[in-house]
């Protein structure tokens, strides 16, 4: 099989999707090159109720909930995605087989999803500030536009003004906020006592702004508060990149090349084309597809592995970034026994920042949610008490607890490296872990926590690369830090002409904010640049 | 036989006081055979499942001096499918108690806790005199 199209892009994910959205809009012909993979099992037996009605009435609810393999039944200590529940474990199936890692103790998700990594991402939707992007080659004047256009696309929703206002800038075209639960909404109104002091101290908090439709949008939403995010999407209401995948294939411009894997590509400069060797996953034969360009948007591992081997760069490491990440399970001990309302969702409630040195450039990211939807018998594999003791306690004070996780930022002075070696396998070697600092910066999260109500029970370290953010393989960088292996500000790998990249692997920090609006956002300037070039 | 209908019954016992339907104890043996390939066993699960009585003793001597024994893991499984069936999940969801309630429940379970933890780690102690493979 041999087609051409204009520009080829590789991935379904955040970025691929808003990567090919200007260009077909453009009038581009697109092929998105993708393996597909899609929850066939349990995305059809989960009801539409809300949560605590299908607990109580769904004798089905033993299959999504622990898996027909019983997969949603941990053992061990707490790992990399503890929200990938049973309908959500297609994300990261098939890869090991056909797209090896040695990570070693770094957890190293990839994915063959249909929509990426964000078919299971948490929606939260910060984006960055010009502090956040001091070592990159493009400012927030620059993004700006493509936050407002991603934000009229996929729904985000938030307050306008607050607390956190500072370190969102202006956003077009929110949704309102989403209702917070009763505890959240306790622990805002305590933090709203004594913002002044935490203000004073580098600590702020805020409702989140979530990828959620509050109200109808495109089709999707709105909300309807079930608190079963975690296991299915309800009403359509969180943005998955499917979504507009799905929008993108009522054009007859745009093709979905599904069931291949990109392996490798190679540039034409005499008649200016590029070809990608693809394997077809359910045949096994290679695949050969050509554009007169190409978007990468795998992924920062899976981008990393076809630059790689399509230049012969074996052996050679890349820098990679995944934001550190910590748990904080905490009690709130002022609202026991008080009345919880049972409608809500699962998302992130509070978004709070932490900015230690005031620069913004070592910013934390805490986010509030509540424990519920999870199932009671997690916790139980964490209480120390006798499991007989411990139903009735935790069932007396769940409503009162709430996960608070911590994204750390990351840099490249962190020393990991990625590199591609002789057999084909990609190596993540580990960097330096700054623990003592990390822990310090926590500690004074948890004084914070304790300020507004929350009682940090222990902390849960889940290893690095938990956060399942990764990024910075091959970094967008000006032409004065150009090299080899870097891409320049408009994604455009150097080295060659007709390839870009469109996804985390440009980013050359990592702010502590979740990347996933971002990448969408800079996918959207990378693939309105190229649709730009293309028309001139 | 690994994950019997016997043990899910005296696992379920000892959890929430109930007996499970045989459709459950099926899914129980399922998951027991899908869980744990190797059929591992341990000194305290023998035991437990021999006098029902030393459940609870030795599951609380378990959760503070061997938190991956194969009678925890057996009680996280049979927690997890009890947990998820409309016939006991009421026992399991969030249910609005006064704050003097809680109160009550957290001095009576943590003696009850407490208890069972003394007993257990004598009982656990113990283990290596009665037969049965760790």
């Amino acid at each position: 099989m041999r087609k051409n199209f204009d520009v080829l892009v590789v991935g379904s994910g955040a970025s691929a999707a808003n990567a090919a959205w200007p260009l077909v809009e453009a009038g581009l012909s697109v092929g998105m090159i993708d393996p597909g993979g899609r929850d066939e099992t349990y995305a059809p037996i989960v009801p539409g109720d809300d949560f605590r009605t299908i607990r109580r009435t769904d004798a089905n609810q033993h299959r999504y909930f622990l898996g027909d393999e019983f997969e949603g039944i941990p053992f061990g200590p707490v790992r990399v995605g503890a929200q990938l529940t049973p309908p959500r474990q297609f994300i990261t199936r098939g890869t090991e087989e056909r797209s090896p890692v040695e990570a070693g103790a770094l957890q190293a998700a990839q994915t063959f999803a249909r929509g990426g990594l964000g078919a299971g991402w948490g929606a939260s939707a910060m984006p960055y500030t010009d502090a956040d992007l001091a070592d990159w080659p493009v400012g927030r004047s620059e993004l700006q536009p493509h936050y407002d256009a991603v934000s009229k696309r996929v729904g985000i929703s938030g307050p306008k003004r607050d607390d956190l206002s500072p370190h969102v800038g202006p956003l077009e075209s929110l949704m309102p906020p989403s209702r917070i639960d009763s505890n959240a909404d306790w622990v805002y109104r305590r933090y709203e006592r004594v913002r002044g002091e935490l203000l004073a101290r580098g600590f702020r908090m805020g409702q989140a702004r979530l990828a959620v439709c509050t109200r109808r949008h495109r089709g999707r939403g709105p909300l309807g508060y079930g608190d079963m995010e975690f296991w299915a999407d309800q009403d359509r209401a969180v943005y998955r990149p499917a979504f507009t995948i799905d929008e993108l294939a009522t054009r007859g411009a745009f093709h979905e090349l599904s069931g291949l894997m990109a392996v490798r590509y190679r540039e034409n400069p005499a008649d200016e084309s590029v070809e990608v060797e693809c394997l077809g996953l359910r045949t096994n034969e290679s695949v050969t597809l050509s554009a007169r360009r190409l978007v990468l948007a795998a992924g920062a591992i899976g981008t990393a592995r076809i630059v790689l081997e399509s230049l012969g760069r074996r052996n050679e490491p890349v820098p990679f970034l995944t934001n550190p990440y910590t748990y904080l399970p905490c009690l709130v001990p002022s609202r026991i026994g008080r009345r919880t309302r049972d409608r809500r969702h699962s998302l992130t409630q509070l978004t709070m920042i932490y900015d230690p040195d005031g620069t913004g450039r070592n910013a934390v990211q805490p986010q509030l949610y509540s424990y519920r939807s999870l199932l009671s018998f997690k916790l139980l594999k964490e209480s120390p008490l006798p499991m007989r003791e411990s139903i009735p306690l935790i069932r007396a004070i769940q409503e009162y607890l709430v996960i608070v996780g911590i994204f750390h930022p990351d840099f490249p002075s962190n020393g990991r490296r990625l590199l591609l070696d002789d057999a084909g396998t990609l190596v993540i070697r580990s960097g330096s872990v700054e623990c003592a600092a990390r822990r310090a910066c926590e500690d004074r999260v948890a004084g914070f926590l304790r300020r507004v109500g929350c009682m940090p029970l222990k902390r849960i370290d889940p290893g690095p690369g938990a956060s399942i953010h990764y990024a910075g393989t091959l970094p967008m960088r000006g032409e004065a830090a150009a090299g080899p292996l870097t891409c320049d500000a408009d994604g455009r790998l150097r080295g060659g002409k007709l390839v870009v990249v469109a996804d985390g692997s440009t980013f050359p920090t990592l702010p502590a904010k979740g990347l996933t609006f971002t990448l969408m956002a800079n996918a959207d300037r990378i693939g309105a640049a190229l649709a730009k070039e293309m028309a001139s | 036989m690994n994950g019997d209908p016997r043990e899910f019954r005296i696992l379920s016992r000892y959890l929430i006081g109930a007996r499970p339907s045989r459709q459950l104890a099926e899914r129980y043996e399922r998951a027991c055979s899908s869980l744990f390939r190797d059929g591992t066993r341990s000194r305290a699960l023998n035991a437990a499942l021999r006098w029902p009585v030393l459940a609870g003793p030795l599951d609380a001597a378990c959760g503070l001096l061997a938190p991956d024994d194969a009678l925890r893991q057996r009680l996280l499984v049979a927690a997890a499918i009890l947990e998820t069936t409309t016939e006991h999940a009421e026992r399991f969801l969030p249910r609005h108690r006064s704050r003097a309630a809680i109160a009550v429940l957290v001095a009576w379970h943590g003696t009850r806790a407490a208890a069972n933890v003394a007993v257990g780690i004598a009982c656990f102690g113990l283990l290596p005199l009665f037969a049965g493979k760790r």
